[in-house]
């Protein structure tokens, strides 16, 4: 009985206690108990990263049986039309290979310093987006570096531990990344949105309110604007566009290049700052 | 039966922090790969809830603070606001289970899924309607409603496991 008239004193000093905690996380955001945590609970989550990965693929398969043998179909007649633009793309590619050891440029995936990293753990809430991979600051992981897959763009570093790393992928709400649309270099911000994000679309704001700058099926990518992202990261493409009630700027909804659920292996691009 | 039986407190604790580690792996490994509609059960919170409802001492605080930091460790954006809701659901747990005639799995099925609302919906202002996020009807039905029901079922397999732990206090 004692022990519960004491009671509201020690919840008191707790939320002081974890208000202080609060206010310091803001100031000092680089907590060295999570690293610890992180450092320790790493090689756990990686083996049990490996049981759900197994796990979640099964429950995929079933669920997808019934669409396979349609996809089947189609996919054959897009092996055929590929195997046309194959052929037509390697003549280019010769082209390309060519000119470009006449000029002595060199694409720009040669040049990224890239490091691959395993996703081991996912949120554990469902309000956010993001994951934990195997790679850290002992791999020369920095906050901000930008994370991809084979797919598009995945996100940017947002924490990093000894030996791991927290990503913020761009179908989170708090997720800004600046864009251009390929066909028309116009720029744009692609912003997370909660409603969107489990069905990995993002929203594309601050288009001008003109018809021919974005359509339907526009490639987006990074704009390299911010100083984050590097120019060029395929972000998605365009699968809807609607206009703001006062008729002065229209915005898109972007399907992104990347299927955030079954990703498992992501390249981080060390920005060597 | 009961006046024969063997307590060790250490035993107690040793097993609660494994269930908490374990918990927390599962729920961000495992349960990803059986989601269902995109959401996944809180098992760090369903032990807060069950472990305040099985005891009546500071002990449910600690366990508390430890799931929720996990939690903020892990996914939480401000450090400490897990931790906040914890202590509080782990406290108003306590404050209950002594005018509580029967601890079964149904009334910890009950208190998770009611306690999951204020939770969640929390959560929610604070991260995404005070910052001018808002998806109101979305975050509601696609995403705490699911949890509710999600969190109410994993309650059943949590409750027998935080009771036998106790069996050892």
């Amino acid at each position: 009985m004692e022990k519960r008239r004491k009671m509201p004193v020690v919840i008191a000093i707790i939320t002081v206690v974890i208000l202080v905690f609060m206010a310091l996380s803001f100031a000092l955001p680089d907590s060295s108990s999570g690293n610890i945590l992180g450092t320790i609970l790493s090689p756990v989550q990686k083996f049990f990263s490996g049981i759900g990965n197994g796990v979640g693929g099964f429950f995929n398969f079933v669920g997808d049986m019934k669409d396979f043998q349609q996809e089947n179909l189609e996919l054959k007649d897009q092996v055929d039309e590929l195997s046309r633009q194959v052929r037509e793309l390697e003549g280019y590619k010769e082209e390309n290979e060519r000119l470009r050891s006449l000029l002595e440029l060199k694409s720009n995936s040669q040049d990224q310093d890239m490091v691959g990293a395993s996703v081991i753990a996912k949120d554990p809430g469902n309000w956010f987006y993001t994951f934990t991979v195997d790679k850290g600051s002992n791999d020369g992981i920095l906050v901000d570096d930008a994370v991809v897959s084979g797919q598009g763009l995945v996100g940017r570093v947002m924490e990093v531990g000894h030996n791991w790393s927290k990503v913020i992928t761009i179908i989170d709400a708090d997720s800004s990344v600046g864009a251009s649309i390929n066909r028309t270099q116009s720029l744009a911000i692609v912003d997370g949105d909660l409603s969107l994000a489990d069905s990995d679309q993002c929203m594309m704001n601050f288009i001008t309110n003109d018809s021919s700058t974005v359509v339907v099926g526009d490639t987006v990518v990074t704009s390299g604007l911010g100083g984050v992202y590097p120019a060029g990261l395929l972000i998605g493409t365009v699968s809807e566009i609607k206009s703001d009630s006062m008729g002065y700027s229209q915005h898109a909804i972007i399907e992104t290049a990347v299927d955030f659920e079954r990703i498992r292996e992501v390249m981080i691009l060390r920005s060597n700052r | 039966m009961n006046q024969f039986r063997q307590t060790s407190p250490a035993l107690s604790w040793a097993l609660t922090g494994i269930l908490i580690l374990l918990s927390a792996t599962l729920q961000t490994t495992v349960l990803r790969g059986i989601e269902v509609f995109h959401v996944i059960p809180n098992l760090l919170f369903i032990i807060v809830v069950c472990y305040g409802l099985l005891h009546d001492d500071y002990s449910s605080l600690v366990v508390g603070v430890a799931c929720g930091l996990i939690l903020d460790l892990f996914g939480g954006r401000t450090m400490g606001m897990n931790t906040l809701l914890c202590v509080y659901v782990a406290w108003l747990c306590l404050s209950v289970s002594d005018n509580l005639f029967n601890h079964n799995a149904f009334v910890s099925m009950v208190f998770v899924a009611v306690l999951t609302v204020p939770y969640e919906v929390l959560t929610y202002l604070f991260y995404f309607v005070i910052w001018g996020k808002g998806a109101g009807w979305y975050a509601v039905f696609c995403k705490i409603l699911p949890m509710v029901a999600y969190n109410f079922v994993f309650a059943l397999a949590i409750h027998p496991i935080v009771k036998k732990i106790s069996y050892f206090e």
